[in-house]
């Protein structure tokens, strides 16, 4: 039951993942180093363009890549959202007890549902009653100044070579650092998530293949088609289980959210494309080929719907691969794929990158005196896919926790429970793509990711600070959204487009448009 | 009149009888058939729910893992624990305060009662923002304590105004009767406002009760401590999560999944069936057939 | 200016509390009488300062550009700025007004009554195991939280939900209610009928608990039908605290179920669905306003504060007791 509804897909992904889209950048002086891991090598090798490392099975006999023990033998308070149910409690749980006495300090985390989050930050931080660390999952207005107050500048300790102290910490891409640098200083550590927060629209091959329909679309006409062939209502069928915005647009050739050239800002909003894609959203809608309730549930209804086959493709973002892969081993001959978007017109689509980054996580001012010991225990926390201290991290303690297959991890019930009390949200290593359900799988998804990447489209406002973006972005965004709503299920014309566009320049977008061009330029000239 | 005369009402011809019933059956039919597909879709099999799109009305199977997961590690456990013990305490104080507000607040020769009245019916119209209510708990030290989660919602004004307007229409006579008996204030209150008014109390009790059972928002924001939580606070972490982190992380990570509709399904009865369970207790103080002297109107 | 000016002389003291006019005493030797009664209201209305009264002094910040992290001190003071989202005169605004009187005008008309009408039809049953069950069942959906109400009702009149799939299945036509404009706000109330009826009901058999059997009765033996007892001991019973509960809605007319309404918004658009509540959250709150929210919450209580009173007086007029009596 699609219970997981909030405020609905975004359906304008502009920083649709509720990360921190910009940092404040002033120049790439105060960017740490990257060195990369020395870890285990790949079976299928990513690109520093962006596709991610695969490996076909967890890498036999993990080494230990950290020596000592990183904690000083007190707590250190933790305050971040929860991923989902709370873990059982430390004294209850074998996994948290043996992640705190290998991490030498124990983790004393508050969890909050990530739904209150806001307030729950909000609050903590007007009481005064920060924890030593604390996530950073939604920006607040003049988030700048709020971090200058709160927290902890780690310029000092992670700048340039300082990072060389955190091998770990180093291995971060210096994509993902760069939304964690607020008026040129490093302010937190990021929560990397390279290109997987991208969104891809995922085809139930299996499903396709049984109607006949397997070809790949190669223009919108054809996508259209293909849509409405395989829509059989009477059968609970239909092609789309949401609007897939984002892939049309793709199509479109739009901007990803914001565009740079020469140093000018335009946005996707103010493209001579957007009311073509509009158009054909439209269409999509009338041609009845998504599913009707689609507007009333949001992204965990989808997902249901493409299991369930109810949906035949379903829009989402690249990291739902896996998800999908394990729900699938249940569920008779399911096979999936998916393809970039091709061009409106024929030729090729283009690829929207999305927030290379989930969130960041802070350091308390105050706790300034145990920095070190808390980067330490980031760093122990860091440590890449393949490791000894990651296979503890993400699978707990053999024999309790997981059960070996080979040599990958199988989680058994008590793990599934325990592992919940996995710090995600504090700091993480670089996204992997492994799926335990084997090399296919494996292959399926870099083959999609080597076929994306080459039209990758960065969002030209990543790691740049608008602070009307900060202040009144996410409720232009809310009514930005309203009106292409009302468009594309044929409540207003597309030609309303023109008049919300002015509205939106005159009361945000002109004066983001010039912050980020002036933030453009000072990073150029640092 | 040669009509059977029940509970002091002429019995109602077969006809009304039958149409009543016809008109009660439908409405608990429209009630129940979404309780019943909450229940089905908690104990029915994974293949069925993902196969429905999330939500069963018939069972192919009675299983019960969804409870079983959970139930299990012992959070939800512990949780209902502390939400039994929360609002059996907080409804008790509860009580006892907004009887004795409302009692002296019916009394209008009372010093003060036009002002205190307007008191309590404009808290009831300005609702005081988050952030100062959080520092005044936190000035209290009630930070990380379970009184945090009874204390500031003690006193409701709307519980505190019904409850005076109920003793409002105990008559004046029995009063001034009681107190030409030699009865002082306390006794009139215990031995005649209390026993006249056992309706209201448990109705307002109710309400203070299933006030406590179902607030989770004051448990999040005061305490840090998850293992404190209360059963709501527990639930939501099943129902509701997920969507501020952002699609991209529901299903990335196996510590991030999107929660099954069976344990969503499973976690909802188990919060339900605790309160269903005092409904009865409760219910037969206001059954119709309480004696109680004389009410104006 | 009467010639024989008569100055009561005081009464004895025994007789004294007999006599329903009494003179004036000094506030001192009234509190001083009422100290027991002064004691009983104590407890509740120091909590109801601590806290109610006292964080209502943090409103404060409707005036100004609070952010947590400044506090109260150290943000900056910004006049009426916060108030310009609802005094901005904005047609979405305006539209934002118009639905939240008409979805009010709704439920008056609507919602209100229905549990009156529940409690009436359950009070002349006759068998009082059937009465207890059919409370029993009436008042469970008032424990679903609005996401679950709204998804259930997905589930089954969504659509691709149950009632269509069925329909589809065998041949008709689907019938679109959920995602319907025109249908919004009859889907709504139904919605708030669904879940909260039972519960509401409850006060009302609390009344009727109350209404003593003798007059039943004494109007029996006297021939009265069961409609004549409604109409003229039933109903009568239960007018004070059906124009109590309708005054104190009244304080509330502002305020539509801001979360049943998010949640349902996009499919049905902002035109029929836009609220004030959910105006200002689009409009303020969501970029983290806090002031804003204050200013919008003083000026609702400020509007909530004249409708009661002015109800308040209207019920007097009508020789009804309403909230309070002076």
């Amino acid at each position: 039951m699609g219970v997981i509804a909030a405020f609905g897909a975004p359906l304008l992904t502009a920083c649709g993942d509720g990360g921190i889209p910009a940092g404040a950048n002033a120049g790439n002086a105060s960017l740490p180093t990257f060195v990369k891991f020395p870890g285990v090598t790949a079976d299928l090798p990513g690109t520093n363009a962006g596709v991610t490392d695969g490996y076909f099975t967890y890498p036999a006999n993990p080494p230990k890549t950290t020596t000592g023990i990183p904690g000083d033998g007190k707590p250190i308070t933790v305050m971040m959202p929860a991923a989902g149910a709370i873990p059982p409690a430390p004294d209850q749980n074998a996994y948290a007890q043996e992640l705190n006495k290998r991490l030498g300090s124990e983790l004393k985390v508050a969890w909050t549902p990530s739904a209150d989050w806001s307030q729950k930050l909000a609050t903590t931080i007007a009481g005064d009653q920060l924890p030593d660390v604390f996530n950073l999952l939604n920006e607040t207005p003049d988030f700048p100044s709020m971090l200058e107050a709160k927290a902890l500048d780690l310029t000092p300790y992670l700048a340039g070579d300082a990072i060389k102290k955190y091998p770990a910490l180093a291995n971060i891409p210096t994509e993902s650092w760069r939304g964690a640098v607020f008026n040129g200083k490093i302010f937190g550590l990021p929560i990397p998530r390279g290109i997987t927060t991208s969104r891809i629209l995922y085809r139930r091959e299996d499903i396709l293949e049984q109607l006949g329909a397997t070809a790949v679309p190669t223009s919108f006409a054809e996508f259209l088609e293909l849509c409405e062939t395989v829509t059989e209502p009477s059968k609970n069928r239909w092609a789309l289980a949401s609007l897939p915005m984002t892939f049309v647009q793709e199509m479109y050739q739009l901007p990803n959210n914001w565009s740079e050239h020469d140093g000018a800002f335009s946005h996707l909003f103010e493209h001579e494309n957007m009311k073509a894609a509009l158009e054909a959203g439209r269409q999509l809608v009338a041609a009845k080929v998504v599913n009707p309730d689609a507007f009333a549930s949001a992204q965990a209804q989808y997902k249901k719907w493409f299991d369930a086959g109810t949906a035949v493709m379903v829009e989402d973002s690249l990291s739902a691969w896996q998800g999908f892969q394990r729900r699938g081993v249940a569920i008779p001959g399911f096979k999936m794929a998916a393809h970039p978007a091709p061009g409106a017109d024929g030729g090729s689509g283009s690829f929207w990158l999305g927030d290379p980054n989930h969130s960041i996580t802070a350091i308390n001012k105050k706790s300034k005196d145990r920095v070190e010991t808390i980067l330490n225990v980031f760093n122990w926390l860091a440590s890449p896919f393949g490791t000894e201290e990651d296979m503890l991290r993400q699978y707990g303690v053999e024999g309790l926790d997981y059960e070996l297959d080979g040599s990958d991890p199988i989680l058994t019930d008590q793990g599934t429970l325990e592992i919940k009390a996995n710090p995600v949200y504090l700091t993480g290593s670089p996204a992997t793509l492994y799926i335990s359900q084997g090399e296919d799988a494996v292959r399926a998804r870099h083959d999609a990711e080597e076929a994306l990447v080459p039209l990758a489209v960065k969002d030209a406002s990543n790691g740049l600070y608008s602070a009307t973006a900060s202040r009144t972005g996410a409720q232009q965004l809310k009514s930005m959204e309203a009106l292409q709503n009302d468009i594309v299920q044929g409540r207003k014309p597309v030609s309303a487009w023109d008049a919300g566009v002015k509205d939106w320049q005159g009361k945000a977008g002109d004066k983001m448009r010039s912050e980020y061009e002036e933030a453009f330029a000072q990073l150029k000239n640092a | 009149m040669s009509r059977k005369i029940i509970d002091g009402m002429p019995a109602p011809a077969m006809g009304t009888r039958l149409l009543k019933g016809f008109i009660l059956l439908l409405i608990c039919a429209v009630v129940i058939v979404p309780f019943i597909g909450i229940i089905s879709t908690s104990v029915a099999s994974p293949e069925q729910v993902n196969k429905a799109g999330g939500f069963v009305l018939f069972p192919d199977s009675v299983q019960w893992s969804a409870y079983a997961s959970v139930l299990s590690g012992g959070v939800v456990t512990r949780s209902l624990f502390v939400s039994a013990g929360i609002t059996v305490v907080g409804t008790l104080l509860s009580l006892t305060v907004t009887s004795m507000l409302g009692w002296a607040l019916s009394r209008r020769s009372m010093v003060g009662n036009k002002f205190m009245i307007m008191l309590v019916l404009f808290s009831l119209l300005f609702t005081p923002g988050m952030i100062p209510t959080y520092l005044m708990v936190k000035q209290l030290g009630m930070l990380d304590s379970y009184w945090a989660l009874i204390v500031p919602t003690m006193v409701s004004g709307f519980n505190v105004i019904v409850m005076r307007s109920f003793f409002s229409g105990i008559p004046a006579e029995l009063i001034d009767a009681a107190r030409m008996d030699g009865a002082g204030e306390w006794q009139i209150f215990r031995r005649i406002a209390l026993p006249l008014s056992k309706a209201v109390m448990a109705v307002i009790g109710l309400f203070y009760a299933v006030g406590y059972w179902n607030s989770f928002f004051n448990a999040m924001l005061y305490l840090s401590d998850s293992a404190k939580w209360p059963l709501q606070l527990v639930l939501r972490t099943y129902v509701v999560n997920g969507t501020q982190l952002g699609e991209a992380d529901l299903g990335a990570l196996d510590a991030v999944l999107p929660p099954e509709p069976s344990i969503q399904m499973a976690i909802l009865v188990i919060a339900i069936v605790p309160i269903l369970l005092v409904y009865p207790f409760l219910q037969k103080h206001f059954a119709k057939g309480v004696m109680t002297g004389a009410v104006k109107g | 200016m009467s010639l024989t000016k008569i100055r009561p002389s005081p009464p004895p003291l025994e007789a004294r509390k007999d006599l329903p006019i009494r003179p004036k005493l000094s506030l001192w030797s009234r509190i001083k009488r009422d100290k027991l009664l002064l004691f009983f209201a104590l407890p509740g209305i120091a909590l109801l300062l601590t806290f109610q009264y006292i964080p209502l002094l943090g409103n404060v910040i409707a005036f100004q550009d609070y952010q947590p992290f400044l506090g109260i001190m150290h943000s900056r003071w910004s006049g009426f700025d916060n108030f310009s989202v609802i005094f901005n005169g904005d047609p979405a605004f305006l539209n934002a007004l118009k639905n939240t009187l008409i979805i009010t005008a709704l439920q008056a008309v609507f919602v209100f009554p229905a549990p009156i009408l529940i409690a009436l039809l359950l009070n002349s049953l006759l068998s009082n195991r059937i009465r207890q069950i059919v409370q029993s069942i009436l008042y469970l959906p008032h424990f679903l939280s609005w996401v679950i109400v709204v998804a259930v009702f997905q589930q089954i009149l969504g659509g691709s939900g149950m009632i269509n799939n069925y329909l589809r299945a065998n041949g008709h036509d689907p019938i679109s209610i959920i995602g319907n404009s025109e249908l919004f706000t009859t889907v709504i109330t139904s919605q708030v009928i669904w879940k909260d009826t039972g519960w509401a009901t409850i006060l009302f058999l609390a009344a009727l608990a109350q209404i003593d059997r003798s007059l039943y009765e004494a109007s029996a033996v006297d021939g009265a039908s069961r409609w004549m007892q409604t109409w003229h001991i039933t109903l009568p019973g239960l007018r004070s605290i059906i124009i109590l509960l309708f005054i104190l809605k009244l304080g509330d007319s502002l305020t539509v179920g801001f979360e049943q309404l998010v949640l349902q918004q996009q499919a049905v658009g902002l035109g029929v669905s836009e609220v004030l509540d959910t105006y200002v959250f689009n409009n303020g709150i969501i970029g983290g306003a806090w002031g804003v929210a204050a200013a919008v919450g003083l000026v609702k209580g400020v509007v909530g504060v004249v409708l009661v009173l002015l109800a308040n007086k209207l019920a007097h007029f009508f020789g009804e007791e309403g909230v309070y009596k002076s």
